[in-house]
């Protein structure tokens, strides 16, 4: 119980001197009384905070929803993209793109892809009235191949295009915000954060799933229903930050079991703690993806290039112990 | 008169009437007449040594500025196939297609039996490996610079045999160049210039790039001028606190109205002296062909002549 407190206020330490760093460090020198005095217009203010707060937002939802979706699968390899939501974005904002419908009705074209995926996906997975794990995740695997090749499709096609959608594939945390795509992405946060607490608010379920279907529903878990939240919830949340920063790949897989290597497989815990540690994860890629300024890299390379030796680490720790 | 007759001396002076037409149109306007069906060999810019029978009388283009450069040089019956991207002159794009600059289609290119397909470097080096495997006969050009681009002009004239035309078109673009340059170097001062390629991701050219070039050339400094590759993201911060004072939009993303709705870009001088330009035809500003003196007297008017 004790090392449990300790963890959370590591990890919440973790998040608070990432984001400290990322507010500091940059290609541009900021100085102290920026900090101390802030303006409107400024580096700091206008540039480095919205992106701050984006990559928190976009973190922790992967990071969270990633430990959801591997909790109701019963699935290790599953990760908040796994039922081919953002193929489905990533369609929708290359069709967005190929019609020049502009920076504000890209993200809602995106999220409306995301939707129709799922809508797909719930439909051809539904067998009277029951949501069966392997149809969802078949339904998944092959709606998202068809909306990937859709996006293909798209790609070859279009002449212009192809770079801006290669970047929604890498993930970008560089947005340009404008007035109107700051609403926007105060919009999708508040939907984010109301499809986390939803989430959230199953970790018992979520528990009990972890013992089987039949013995969660025997506990009087009404496994459909949870399953069923627990796909929307995650999706819309996850949409909106496809929509808002790419389909940023390899957080919502690993955050999660990084989590529960720290604390146990119990959801109370994972749950929240996926949470942070995808904001810190992102966080610090995304430090290291604009750090080597004038140029910068798409952040879900770097995320994978720190993760990975991480988890590594962690998986040797855990063989040893 | 016995009518088989009059057909036969008809299709005879039609035919010496057509051997007349090719030897003009292998010779060209003033060319030397001593030698001109003699074979010849020409370096390309990958530094291959690429030998022709006789000047290409069919010729694809795998690129816009290969194309541009063709008509520039009054070739354009030589044609034999364009890309889909070739849209200028417009008359280009009622030439054969050959499919798009990425993936040309190979049975096409096969089909019209060219004499030499000629393809760029940079993004094309799938493509030649096939066509070389097609045992086709391929030219490169790798054009990055203004001198680079002229040397193009020249090494198509000798394809062709059409140097004097190709000496023509290099002089006419230089004479452009060199008056942009003059004038450039008699303003007092030269604007600070950001030009975006794209704006989601950032996008923007560096001075290795062709389109750095011009800038230098029309007078402008590339507030990216030290990227390390022609083009690369780049990240928001640096405009800001790098302050352009000129700004273009080449794409057709945002408008240059939009560019002062951004947080943070309100304040830059660009945008507070209303010299945020969106109308600059990025196909003229970045293919490296015979427009450049026209993109360069375009950025110069930008930076000089349109407040």
């Amino acid at each position: 119980m004790k090392s449990r407190t300790f963890v959370f206020i590591g990890l919440f330490a973790l998040l608070v001197l990432s984001s400290l760093l990322s507010l500091t460090v940059g290609p541009t020198r900021v100085s102290l009384s920026e900090f101390l005095h802030p303006q409107e217009g400024s580096v700091l203010f206008s540039l480095r905070l919205p992106r701050l707060l984006l990559g928190i937002l976009a973190g922790a939802t992967l990071g969270m929803c990633g430990g959801a979706f591997q909790g109701v699968l019963r699935n290790p390899l599953a990760d908040p993209y796994i039922l081919g939501v953002s193929s489905g974005a990533a369609c929708g904002a290359a069709v967005a793109l190929a019609l020049g419908l502009g920076p504000v009705l890209l993200p809602v074209m995106a999220v409306s892809g995301a939707m129709a995926t799922l809508l797909l996906v719930y439909t051809l997975a539904r067998i009277g009235g029951r949501l069966p794990t392997d149809t969802l995740l078949l339904a998944g695997v092959i709606v998202g191949n068809f909306f990937a090749s859709l996006l293909m499709l798209v790609m070859a096609l279009s002449r212009r295009e192809l770079r801006e959608i290669v970047f929604i594939l890498l993930g970008n945390l560089g947005i340009v915000f404008t007035s109107k795509t700051l609403i926007l992405f105060e919009v999708t946060s508040l939907v984010a954060i109301a499809c986390l607490l939803v989430v959230w608010w199953h970790w018992r379920d979520l528990n009990a799933l972890a013992l089987g279907e039949e013995v969660a529903e025997s506990l009087g878990v009404a496994v459909d229903t949870v399953k069923k939240t627990l796909f929307v919830s995650c999706s819309i949340a996850v949409a909106g930050v496809v929509a808002l920063a790419g389909s940023i790949g390899f957080v919502g897989f690993v955050v999660p079991h990084i989590a529960r290597m720290l604390l146990g497989p119990n959801h109370r815990d994972v749950l929240p703690a996926s949470l942070v540690l995808g904001g810190v994860l992102l966080v610090l890629s995304d430090i290291v993806a604009r750090s080597i300024a004038p140029m910068e890299l798409p952040v879900g390379i770097v995320t994978s290039l720190l993760g990975v030796p991480f988890f590594v680490y962690l998986l040797q720790k855990r063989k040893r112990a | 008169m016995d009518p088989k007759k009059v057909t036969f001396s008809k299709a005879g002076r039609l035919l010496l009437g057509f051997f007349l037409l090719l030897t003009l149109a292998c010779s060209g306007p003033g060319e030397r007449k001593a030698k001109p069906l003699a074979a010849f060999t020409v370096k390309d810019q990958l530094g291959r040594e690429v030998r022709f029978e006789k000047p290409a009388q069919r010729v694809i283009s795998l690129a816009p500025s290969v194309t541009e450069t063709m008509y520039a040089l009054g070739a354009e019956n030589r044609l034999a196939g364009v890309t889909t991207y070739c849209n200028y002159p417009p008359e280009a794009q009622s030439k054969e297609k050959v499919g798009d600059f990425f993936l040309p289609n190979l049975e096409k290119m096969v089909a019209l039996k060219p004499d030499v397909v000629i393809l760029i470097a940079t993004g094309q080096s799938q493509t030649l490996m096939k066509l070389e495997g097609l045992g086709l006969r391929t030219f490169v050009l790798n054009p990055e610079s203004s001198e680079q681009t002229m040397e193009s002009f020249r090494l198509i004239g000798k394809i062709l045999g059409l140097e004097n035309n190709a000496d023509l078109v290099c002089q006419e673009v230089q004479t452009q160049l060199n008056s942009v340059r003059n004038k450039a170097l008699g303003q007092p001062d030269h604007p600070l210039v950001y030009l975006e390629i794209d704006s989601a991701p950032l996008i923007t050219c560096g001075g290795k790039s062709f389109v750095g070039e011009l800038i230098r050339i029309a007078g402008g400094r590339n507030l990216f001028e030290d990227l390390p590759q022609p083009y690369n993201v780049i990240n928001a911060e640096k405009i800001v606190t790098g302050k352009p004072e000129v700004i273009f939009i080449a794409h057709p993303n945002v408008k240059a109205k939009d560019v002062k709705e951004r947080l943070g870009w309100g304040a830059l001088p660009a945008v507070k002296g209303n010299r945020v330009y969106d109308d600059l035809d990025p196909d003229v500003l970045t293919r490296p062909g015979p427009r450049m003196g026209k993109a360069a007297e375009m950025l110069y008017q930008a930076f000089y002549e349109r407040r």
